[in-house]
């Protein structure tokens, strides 16, 4: 043990042992960090983090390999659906680990995870975390943190309570892209900035659609009940499960809680953004061509829809207009912007309107540049401040991971992603209530001045599941 | 009469060659008030009778109907019993060789033969009503426009609002000053009423007795019929309408092009839904229009008035609420505003309504239209004044109108040659300007 590395734990006033102590009677807890042990090089198995992963045939999967390959036990894994290629193959690809249909019970029996992994579809985001935060478990969830805004700010308050640590899957906000687009806004790179817009290629699912009528038997090996979890009860149907179930309002967050925790994460770190003032989205319509009747309204989000967020001036900065465009929809191509030249990238993209230029950047960050590109090459690029995240948006995991070994909070510890997921799962609550202008109240979660809006805010749980 | 220079007899009778024997006198030369003397009656004949054209027809029953034409007789059954002296016809080329005396023809057929029917009866020297958009197609329009200037007959187009009084409110509002140089406007509707974004039917259905599909068909390309296409949901299918934009564009628009003193745009950029049926993959669709679109024109400065920036939203979409919109007032169903440097108007009206009640309403400068508009363009056809919305006005306006869905076409923003009909970005975007007709069919 360094003596640099005493005064860091000094610092954070608590061992991590005492930190994980202080939360947990559940699990006997094994993990001493390498700084105790004084240990460089090849890791001893005491060092290492026992995972589990909640949800493993999508980016689930993905996630566990990150953590495999830093050398971390992974030692459960869960999944309601074991038939799913994808769950196969992670399930193959971990013949130690123990494997279980319900994380209820994983948690229960599985003793010894120190750090759970949650890639579930949406709607089942908070009550898995909030299991493992309640037993002292750190964890990974994916984007968006929940589905709902009264879940990520229940989800923040027990990791803070709890004092696990954390991380949302946004990936982008490890990149050196987003750290990069602080710097030169902080910088006054293109002066004060009212107006943002942002877009995605998504949703790559049928959105504005109705709810099918078949009710095709549940493909073996497949436990719907649980996949359903706190949500309302309908039949199974493919249209759901697997991936398509983010079109979905009962499951999902659409094209936007999807990406815009991605895209608009620059916008909400450099801009010093919390809570919008107010909402207003405006959706496209399907023709169902019987009358004038229109399909899938408020069963899944639109096919196409445009929100605009309201942030207040926070200290020197402006008030600013954040306006989000998906399912094709784009904002205006800025005239900076050189002839054949894409507006950000294939997944979407960042412009930022400042009173004395434009920034643009692709999805997660990417790319981040001064338009036109001689602005960018002009521009004397102020002192990275920031601190760096080892590997960047390829570190994310990794950096979870030294959060949970006692380093400092991981880069979008819910702290952060908690009120970012606030106010992007918020403007789902405009996309079903449109052509309004939405008052939000953040700090008390609701809307001043339309009641049906706020029933999205926080909907009732089936009976059985609670948070 | 004089002061035209020109009588309405040597007007008609220079164009319209030797075809018909004309017998119509205008009534500033009878001097007859009230009474309509036959010999004052125009002898109009109509295309198009299942939907809009029922109404033109309507509104024009003081003049005589001399012959009507839908080639759906299931659909046209109804008004061909209100006009029992009317020759009946399934195809209008017929129609306007065998009845000689017709003097001015309402076409209401669906947008992909506007064009071929109405040109047909300019060329005979008759005056014109087309339902708007004029057109199905920019270069369409333009030549249209060009052979009722050649042929100097009375022109019409459908966008019936273009005669009522809240056009020239907003007109006057607008010039007077009231919110100052306007940079920034917007129009939208509600429609597509009908399905959009979907893919051609596969199944072919019998043609169901009465219609001729093939004439229905006219100069658009082969394809089987379908339900789906007729009766009135030819709108939403690229082959045969103009979409949403198509649709309510020339309703909507209007206000703004007449009241900011439009012409060409500069350039048109467009981004719509896109449609997904199988995971990861979006349909390209060249069959119909998107469900929801939204079009951006910029349009340059003219005279002392500074350039626009002109966006449409359709399909659910809209404009941004302006801030001064007083909270528990809605948007409506379709609508324009008007930003300008001093305020603000919205469908017609400065808000907050608070300053629409203080403003001192500008002094009427633009004649009013007192009866139809149809009746404005009788008038016309008669030898008054070009109709209020005649093709040099809405030739233009369709143009503009029409462009947006060769920029939701191309998928890129396209730059503009008005006067040259020439988009100078994307050379193969050109080729959406108009299309090859069907063998047989010519303009």
């Amino acid at each position: 043990m360094t003596n640099e590395n005493v005064g860091k734990e000094k610092q954070c006033g608590m061992s991590r042992r005492e930190l994980l102590g202080s939360a947990v009677a559940a699990g006997a807890f094994t993990v001493i960090p390498s700084y105790v042990l004084g240990m460089n090089g090849q890791k001893p198995p005491s060092e290492k983090l026992n995972i589990a992963t909640i949800g493993v045939g999508g980016m689930g999967g993905n996630n566990t390999r990150r953590c495999a390959d830093a050398g971390e036990n992974i030692v459960a894994l869960c999944d309601v659906d074991g038939k799913l290629p994808g769950t196969v193959r992670v399930f193959n690809d971990y013949p130690d680990a123990k494997k279980y249909k319900d994380f209820r019970r994983m948690l229960e029996e599985t003793k010894n995870i120190d750090a759970v992994i949650v890639a579930t579809p949406d709607h089942t985001h908070t009550v898995a975390a909030m299991m493992a935060i309640k037993m002292g478990k750190h964890v990974y969830v994916q984007k968006p943190l929940t589905r709902t805004v009264y879940e990520a700010r229940k989800l923040t308050e027990a990791a803070r309570q709890y004092k696990v640590a954390s991380q949302m899957g946004n990936q982008g906000h490890s990149g050196e892209g987003i750290r990069l687009m602080c710097e030169w806004i902080w910088d006054g790179a293109i002066g004060p900035v009212r107006e943002v817009h942002a877009w995605t290629n998504r949703p790559v699912w049928a959105q504005g659609i109705d709810r099918p009528k078949e009710t095709p038997p549940i493909p073996e090996g497949f436990d719907w009940d649980l996949w359903l979890g706190p949500a309302p009860e309908r039949p199974y149907n493919p249209a759901y499960h697997p991936f398509a179930w983010r079109a979905w309002v009962d499951f999902g967050g659409g094209a936007l809680a999807d990406m815009a925790c991605h895209i608009l994460d620059p916008a909400f770190w450099a801009l010093k953004l919390k809570y919008p003032i107010s909402v207003e989205a405006c959706t496209s319509t399907r023709m169902s061509g019987e009358g004038w009747g229109k399909v899938g309204v408020r069963e899944t989000y639109p096919q196409a829809s445009i929100v605009r967020y309201k942030f207040p001036a926070r200290g020197k900065m402006p008030e600013v207009k954040i306006n989000w465009y998906d399912g094709g929809l784009m904002p205006a191509r800025p005239e900076e912007l050189e002839p054949g030249r894409q507006m950000g990238d294939e997944d979407g993209g960042v412009l930022f309107v400042g009173d004395k230029g434009k920034l643009m950047c692709g999805c997660y960050g990417m790319n981040p540049r001064l338009i036109p590109e001689s602005k960018m090459e002009a521009y004397k690029r102020p002192k990275k401040t920031l601190p760096r995240i080892k590997d960047g948006i390829d570190g994310h995991e990794k950096n979870w991971i030294e959060a949970c070994k006692g380093g400092p909070a991981a880069s979008s510890n819910f702290e952060y992603s908690g009120p970012f997921t606030e106010t992007v799962v918020m403007g789902n609550l405009a996309m079903l209530n449109p052509y309004k202008v939405l008052e939000w109240d953040g700090e008390n979660m609701k809307f001043t001045n339309d009641e049906t809006a706020n029933e999205f805010v926080n909907p009732p749980y089936r009976a059985g599941w609670i948070l | 009469m004089k002061s035209n220079g020109i009588s309405r007899r040597d007007f008609v009778a220079g164009t319209a060659s030797a075809i018909a024997g004309f017998t119509i006198l205008p009534r500033f030369v009878l001097g007859g008030a009230g009474f309509k003397p036959p010999s004052e009656k125009l002898n109009i004949a109509a295309v198009g009778i299942g939907g809009m054209g029922k109404n033109n027809v309507k509104a024009c029953e003081g003049e005589n109907i001399v012959a009507l034409c839908d080639v759906d007789w299931n659909l046209a059954g109804s008004v061909f019993q209100n006009y029992p002296n009317a020759k009946k016809y399934k195809d209008f080329r017929k129609m306007l060789d065998e009845v000689k005396d017709i003097d001015a023809v309402v076409v209401a057929t669906p947008d992909h033969t506007h064009a071929v029917i109405a040109m047909t009866a300019i060329k005979m020297g008759k005056h014109v009503y087309v339902q708007k958009p004029l057109t199905w197609s920019v270069e369409e329009a333009r030549k249209l426009t060009e052979a009722a200037r050649q042929a100097k007959v009375a022109t019409q187009m459908g966008n019936q609002e273009h005669s009522g009084e809240d056009i020239r409110v907003l007109c006057e509002l607008v010039r007077s000053g009231a919110i100052g140089n306007v940079h920034e406007a917007y129009a939208w509707t509600d429609r597509p009423v009908w399905p959009q974004g979907i893919g051609r039917p596969v199944t072919a259905p019998v043609i169901p007795e009465g219609l001729d599909w093939d004439t229905w068909l006219g100069p658009a390309p082969v394809r089987p019929y379908h339900p789906a296409y007729h009766p009135f949901s030819w709108r939403g299918w690229m082959d045969f309408g103009t979409g949403a934009l198509g649709d309510m564009g020339c309703h909507k628009i209007d206000y703004i092009f007449w009241a900011l003193k439009l012409g060409h745009p500069t350039s048109v950029e467009a981004y719509v839904s896109s449609r997904v049926v199988k995971m990861w993959e979006k349909v390209e669709n060249k069959e119909t229009y998107p469900d929801a679109e939204v079009v951006r024109y910029e349009f340059p400065a003219r005279g002392d008035l500074p350039p626009v920036k002109l966006t449409w939203f359709d399909g659910g979409l809209k404009p941004p609420r302006p801030a001064e919109l007083e909270k528990e007032r809605n948007l409506g169903a379709n609508g324009i505003i008007l930003i300008g440097d001093k305020g603000t108007i919205v469908e017609g009206r400065l808000v907050p309504e608070s300053r629409m009640k203080d403003y001192k309403k500008p002094a009427q400068s633009i004649p009013r239209i007192t009866g139809t508009h149809e009746q404005n363009w009788i008038d016309a056809c008669k030898g008054g004044s070009p109709a209020c919305s005649n093709f040099e006005y809405a030739g233009p306006l369709a143009e503009t109108v029409l462009l947006g869905n060769v920029a939701i076409r191309t998928g890129k923003r396209i730059e503009w040659d008005g006067p040259n009909m020439k988009i100078t970005n994307i050379p193969e975007a050109n080729e959406l300007l108009g299309r090859k007709y069907r063998e047989g069919w010519t303009l």
